[in-house]
């Protein structure tokens, strides 16, 4: 009776998990899942965006003057901008350019990669299987190697949540009571959809805490990553399809703390990027600060106001390039 | 290897039992070498390197005990080997656990130069060192004899005590060893064990995981703690440690039973305790048992011959006084509580977490001493003495969980109120977090433990458990099975974890 009981109530909870997604897992899953659905729908428009949170939140689609997709994703890395761009070369249609934004920190750092990026099910079994193959190529398992010693090896791990094995889940499950999430999760799946991937984090009117590339002793990037950055441009380039590479803003008390060898060593390295691959640029500087009123929260993440000033200034650049005609930074530089 | 992973849960548990089961057909024999076995691959799953550690300890501590017993008629032989023996075994224990720690100390301080990479900690050397000692002493008293290596192996790397105790004693262990019906799986001790180790799983996976977080992010940095998160982050970490200790004790004793070994109880509700020295009776209580056998008893028996050969009183009227007291009660105590507290670590905030209950001992010793009169056993005297003795347990917790000694007064100045008192802005977290406090406190403090639940069944050597709500003493009834069956899902289901990683909120 007590086996019957377990695993009727297992089979069941199972089901939930894999039918209802959006009723308990937390709240930046619907935007990544409306992510994904641009992507499968191959809607993707003129310019694809890809990096890390800070353009998931700056780049605002609506403001811009052509058809834009934001695919930027919270704790982006090369790794997802890889895959999202992979994606999109498949599409009949793929864009005509595409943006890179990605800040220092997530060349050099693994994020949550295993706690959102697999668990959101924006990789799969095959792209994790690749990873495998690099992380053994380069001999950085940084990424490969899930940071919870559970005793679950990484390719039974990532089967498991690519068939949303429930106990995988379970905090999620517990946190939502189970569906508390589905409103608001639908709504903002909704808003994601109609702002063409942008979302805010932070929306104070102000932030001078210092992020993460203030807290940086150098600029050394993962192997594994800096392969994923390699492959991209690669892929970008066999397909014909220009780049840019863009810096997001930091506030100016992160601007302040952030190391001069940090500075020169991710210029170097994007440097070094632009002359091997003539299709990408980098527009503007590595990296640029921006008085701390503009910015929601400690992450450097821009505020609403901030966000707009960016997007109109950006729609601007963006426009010249795709005509080819401008080589003006994308970012402006503004001072207090 | 943890009792709350996937490969515990879904491979290894399932696997030795089944094979224990099978060797139990070819004899005793054949299934204590499979238990060994299978305990040396849980020991070594998570890093094979230290087994050779276990091998040596347990091959050398053997050899000692058999060297003892051989000289039964040289007792300064047997003193001798003995004292090499402990030596030995307190020198792997702080080269292990304390060296690196200690010239680091030293380092800092411009006292010397000599630095050494942290080594990285064998899992329960603490445990098996200490149930080895325990086992030496009682040689050279003539209490303990034990001829078959294999018995002696099982006994101190049976897998279920390894890691994290109880701490076993050889008159518990080696007489059911010795039973023949413990060779054979038996139903009522797999339903029993089973059901104990559902409820510590639940206590760890359910209670305790989802306190971590909370007590982490406070004692990150507890001088910008005001009022309410303080006592948030200090009730949490208290809440956290009680529910994990008594989950992995449940865990510990269900899985022996599994086996059809009793183990020793080893938390019985400590925080329902009405004075320190109840306290130490009730946590960790067979650390407590070691400590008093082999530390305490010994100091003190030695302080009284000592006080004794000089012709001073060794009674009750003697400990009266002041100076008897001290050195009889206080000393004795200090010093065991003392190294109790350092046994859980090296950093300096555990020698004054020892020092602290040290403190704490003396005082309910001198308040047993020179009370005015009998104990009160009306309820608000009863409630008075529970909250503080909480009151100083939770005191203890915070220099035991701080990462410093600034930390621990940053954290005890912000539950005092000296950074202000009022939260910033009352929000619906911070209102469910309290209640769910609320909630773990009414388990702590009125729920029936895992022994009274399961007293039908004798799930622990030592005290019998006795309770009053008849309804919830488990029996292998229908109604039983259902509620297990759902405890066993979210068992299995709160293994994955019960956090959460939340971006958008950092």
């Amino acid at each position: 009776m007590l086996a019957a009981v377990m695993a009727a109530g297992f089979v069941l909870v199972w089901a939930w998990v894999a039918a209802m997604p959006l009723a308990y897992l937390d709240p930046e899953y619907p935007v990544w899942r409306a992510k994904l659905a641009m992507l499968q729908r191959c809607d993707l428009g003129e310019v694809l965006v890809v990096g890390d949170s800070r353009a998931a939140v700056d780049v605002m689609p609506a403001l811009l003057p052509v058809k834009t997709t934001n695919l930027a994703v919270g704790g982006g890395m090369p790794i997802e901008a890889y895959v999202a761009v992979a994606r999109a070369m498949a599409c009949p249609v793929p864009p005509r350019r595409v943006v890179i934004s990605l800040d220092a920190a997530h060349f050099a750092v693994p994020d949550l990669f295993w706690e959102r990026t697999v668990k959101f099910g924006f990789v799969g079994p095959a792209d994790l299987a690749l990873l495998r193959r690099l992380a053994l190529a380069t001999g950085d398992a940084s990424l490969a190697t899930p940071k919870v010693s559970d005793g679950l090896s990484a390719a039974l791990r990532g089967w498991l949540y690519a068939w949303r094995f429930p106990p995988l889940y379970f905090g999620s499950l517990a946190k939502s009571g189970l569906f508390l999430r589905l409103w608001s999760n639908q709504a903002a799946y909704a808003d994601a959809l109609a702002a063409r991937g942008q979302y805010f984090f932070g929306r104070d009117d102000g932030s001078s805490t210092v992020a993460v590339e203030g807290r940086m002793a150098g600029f050394v990037p993962l192997p594994v990553l800096d392969r994923y950055f390699d492959r991209m441009l690669a892929l970008l380039a066999a397909r014909g399809i220009p780049a840019d590479f863009v810096a997001m803003p930091m506030n100016q008390a992160t601007g302040r703390a952030v190391l001069p060898g940090v500075r020169a060593g991710f210029a170097a390295y994007l440097a070094h990027y632009e002359a091997r691959y003539p299709g990408f640029h980098v527009v503007g500087p590595a990296m640029l600060a921006w008085p701390d009123h503009y910015f929601g929260d400690g992450f450097s993440h821009l505020n609403p106001r901030g966000a707009a000033l960016l997007s109109m200034r950006f729609g601007q650049c963006l426009q010249g390039r795709l005509e080819q005609a401008s080589q003006s930074d994308c970012v402006p530089r503004l001072e207090e | 290897m943890l009792f709350n992973s996937y490969v515990f849960v879904a491979a290894f548990l399932p696997l030795t039992l089944g094979g224990f089961a099978l060797a139990c057909r070819f004899g005793r024999l054949q299934a204590a070498l499979f238990l060994l076995f299978a305990s040396l691959v849980f020991y070594g799953w998570w890093n094979p390197h230290f087994l050779p550690l276990l091998a040596v300890s347990v091959g050398a501590n053997y050899a000692a005990s058999a060297l003892i017993m051989r000289y039964v008629a040289r007792p300064r032989w047997q003193s001798a080997i003995l004292m090499g023996a402990v030596a030995g075994n307190l020198a792997a224990l702080f080269w292990c656990k304390y060296l690196a720690a200690m010239l680091w100390f030293l380092r800092a301080h411009g006292i010397a130069e000599v630095a050494l990479a942290d080594p990285v900690l064998p899992l329960g050397i603490s445990f098996f060192t200490f149930t080895q000692i325990g086992f030496l002493v009682d040689c050279r008293q003539g209490q303990a004899r034990e001829p078959s290596l294999l018995n002696y192996a099982l006994f101190v790397s049976f897998f279920p005590h390894l890691i994290a105790g109880p701490i076993l004693h050889h008159r518990e262990i080696m007489p059911q060893f010795a039973d023949a019906t413990t060779w054979r799986l038996r139903g009522e001790n797999l339903a029993v064990g089973s059901a104990i180790f559902l409820i510590g799983l639940l206590k760890k996976t359910l209670l305790a995981d989802p306190l971590a977080p909370i007590a982490s992010a406070g004692y990150a940095d507890p001088s910008a703690l005001t009022l309410f998160p303080a006592w948030h982050a200090a009730l949490a970490y208290s809440l956290q440690l009680y529910f994990d200790f008594s989950g992995y004790s449940d865990m510990a004793i269900g899985l022996a039973r599994l086996f059809n070994l009793r183990f020793p109880l080893n938390f019985h509700s400590p925080y329902q305790a009405q004075s320190v020295i109840d306290y130490w009776q009730r946590w960790h209580m067979t650390l407590t048992r070691w400590l008093m056998l082999y530390l305490y008893n010994p100091l003190a028996l030695y302080i009284a011959r000592r006080r004794a050969a000089r012709g001073l009183p060794i009674d009750r009227a003697a400990r009266s006084s002041l100076r008897g007291f001290a050195t009889m009660v206080a000393l004795p105590t200090m010093v065991t509580i003392g190294l109790a507290g350092v046994w859980h670590g090296s950093a300096f905030t555990f020698v004054v977490f020892g020092l602290l209950h040290g403190v704490y001992l003396c005082v309910n010793h001198a308040w047993r001493l020179w009370r005015p009169g009998p104990r009160s056993a009306a309820w608000h005297a009863v409630v008075a003495r529970v909250a503080l003795t909480y009151g100083c347990v939770l005191v203890g917790s915070v220099i035991f969980r701080a990462t410093s000694l600034t930390d621990a007064g940053a954290m005890l100045g912000g539950m005092l109120g000296l950074r202000g008192v009022w939260l910033a802005a009352p929000d619906l977290h911070a209102a469910v977090g309290v209640l769910w406090l609320v909630a773990l406190y009414a388990i702590v403090w009125g729920a029936p433990n895992t022994q009274q639940i399961m007293r039908a069944y004798a799930p622990a050597l030592g005290r019998a458990a006795t309770g009053s709500w008849p309804r919830l003493v488990w029996q292998p009834t229908l109604p039983w099975a259902v509620a297990f069956g759902v405890a066993a899902m979210l068992g299995l289901l709160s293994i994955g974890g019960t956090g959460e990683f939340l971006y958008y909120r950092f």
